[in-house]
């Protein structure tokens, strides 16, 4: 493409330059405080992420507590990891690109910093509650009542201020980043509300089917859209050089939009619903490749020419990485759907594998690449240490490789052990100890990214390695 | 418990219905707005030039313009 020309080429002030972020006239008070807050419970969660691991491979261990039992400790853990680290973490990340998107500030910090200070409050709610057993029963849906309504009131605040940022903006056109982000505010307000509190008013097999629906869609229509509204922006940003092709990104946001909600069912597979329920969720499965593939291209296309910066540019390495394990999830979950496929992996532990690739591989990767672009710029300072952010990365990705590989092969194993009427089920348990072992030792490389990550965020945040000379291009990487 | 299935799902009908409308609706506004036309790839510079004027705060821009 002739006209293919990074703005570093054409000679134009980099996005790096130190005058492009210490004249800033945004506040981004509200992104701190979400994006801090959220590292500090990645942080908390990874600690219990271990002690589920831990209680795979020794079931006893911790003993007989009730508020350290699997039971308690892993609703912790998933709605932790959700709503206390990514969720908030992108909420962060919007507060800090959607008023740069369109030109103006934010339409209200204190409104942002009451959210945030609500947000919280639903995050230490909701240790409290899951700790104590104050549980509803559903997947990803465990929050109690009171403490639904509360996220309720938070996302409409959230909702309103980037709309009325969105509103007062100064181009008309706008970037898609911004299109996903009013999805996702959209989108998450039904999903939302279908499984926390509509699936309290059915019962059976269609309550179930809600929640499936809930579960799905939890994934894809509300970290999908947001995390890829943070790679559209990130992604040009950090390697500075334009998206290929925003017309292919509307494509890959409408299709989404069009075909995302009908798949939650085909967790439901083989199941007591109805067949055409199953096709249709099927149908749609397969169908998600569309917008898949129109935002990996997209990518990929982006980074022609820039692939150098893979080397040592350390939010790059975490985006593109997120882009493969993106790619690769989304992959999974359409043959997931196929009838075949499903009678072997449904309800093993592929499916926490499949999971954790998704909102840990891909979408928690594109949020901690986010976090090591904006925090260094939010504070106005160098990254404390780009070493400790690659080892960061390093840990991150071969944790992630050896569970999410490990849980996808180990998944398979266990499904045709079961589907195998003469082994005893209490041998397929036993025989997975050897894949819990792996995904513990996995778990613990990750830890070590998030300790390094958050330690390295905190440091920068507080200024530990001093008011370096903030050279730009320094601070990019 | 009381099964509420019929109106949860009536009332799902509903709530899609005006999901796939707003959607229709604004598929339809991107056409018009020039996001598919051939100045649909100038939106992607912008995120290079991501500072507001202050002298001008939150003051629009003309239609699929740049910053003059």
């Amino acid at each position: 493409m002739a006209e293919r020309t990074t703005l570093a080429d054409a000679g134009e002030i980099p996005v790096t330059s130190t005058a492009k972020y210490t004249e800033s006239v945004h506040e981004d008070a509200t992104a701190r405080a979400f994006i801090l807050s959220s590292i500090g419970y990645f942080f908390i969660v990874g600690i219990v992420a271990l002690l589920v691991a831990a209680k795979f491979l020794w079931p006893s261990f911790l003993g007989t507590i009730p508020m350290l039992t699997y039971g308690r400790l892993r609703p912790l853990h998933v709605n932790g990891m959700l709503f206390g680290w990514l969720l908030a973490a992108d909420m962060g990340l919007m507060y800090y690109v959607v008023p740069r998107l369109c030109g103006v500030k934010l339409w209200s910090e204190k409104f942002g910093l009451a959210t945030a200070a609500l947000w919280n409050v639903i995050i230490l709610g909701a240790v409290v509650s899951l700790l104590m057993g104050w549980n509803q029963g559903f997947e990803y849906g465990e929050l109690p009542f009171v403490l639904d309504v509360a996220v309720v009131v938070a996302w409409i605040m959230f909702g309103t201020n980037m709309f009325m940022t969105v509103a007062t903006r100064k181009y008309q056109q706008m970037y898609v980043t911004l299109w996903y982000m009013m999805g996702t505010v959209l989108w998450t307000a039904f999903v939302y509300l279908t499984g926390n509190f509509a699936a309290l008013l059915v019962t059976g097999v269609n309550q179930a089917n809600l929640n499936w629906m809930y579960v799905h869609n939890a994934v894809g229509l509300i970290f999908t859209p947001i995390g890829l509204a943070i790679a559209y922006y990130f992604i040009p940003k950090t390697a500075n050089t334009p998206l290929h092709s925003h017309k292919l990104s509307m494509v890959g946001f409408w299709s989404l939009a069009f075909v995302y909600v009908w798949t939650g069912a085909h967790h439901m597979l083989h199941g007591p619903i109805s067949q055409w329920l199953q096709t249709i969720a099927i149908v749609f499965s397969v169908m998600l490749l569309i917008p898949v593939w129109a935002a990996v291209y997209n990518f990929f296309a982006t980074m022609r020419g820039q692939w150098h910066q893979m080397r040592d540019n350390v939010p790059i390495k975490f985006l593109i990485s997120g882009v493969v394990f993106y790619l690769l999830t989304c992959f999974q979950g359409p043959m997931h759907s196929l009838r075949s496929v499903n009678a072997i992996v449904s309800k093993t532990d592929w499916i926490p594998g499949h999971a954790h690739m998704a909102v840990l591989g891909a979408f928690s990767f594109f949020a901690i690449a986010g976090c090591y672009y904006v925090v260094p710029r939010m504070f106005k300072r160098e990254l404390y240490s780009d070493a400790l952010a690659n080892w960061s990365f390093w840990l991150f990705l071969i944790g992630g490789l050896g569970f999410f590989v490990t849980l996808w092969l180990g998944g398979f194993w266990q499904g045709w052990q079961w589907n195998n009427p003469s082994i005893p089920f209490i041998d397929t348990v036993v025989n997975l100890q050897p894949v819990w072992l792996v995904r513990f030792f996995s778990g613990v490389l990750m830890f070590g990214g998030i300790a390094a990550f958050a330690y390295n965020i905190l440091a920068t945040a507080i200024g530990a390695g001093g008011e370096k000379a903030t050279d730009g291009a320094a601070v990019a990487a | 418990m009381v099964d509420h299935s019929y109106p949860s799902v009536f009332f799902a009908y509903f709530v899609f219905f005006l999901l796939a409308s707003g959607a229709l609706f604004f598929f339809t506004r991107t056409i018009r707005d020039g996001y598919w036309g051939k100045d649909a790839e100038e939106v992607k510079y912008r995120i290079f030039d991501d500072e507001p004027d202050e002298s001008k705060p939150n003051e629009r821009r003309p239609p699929n313009g740049r910053a003059e």
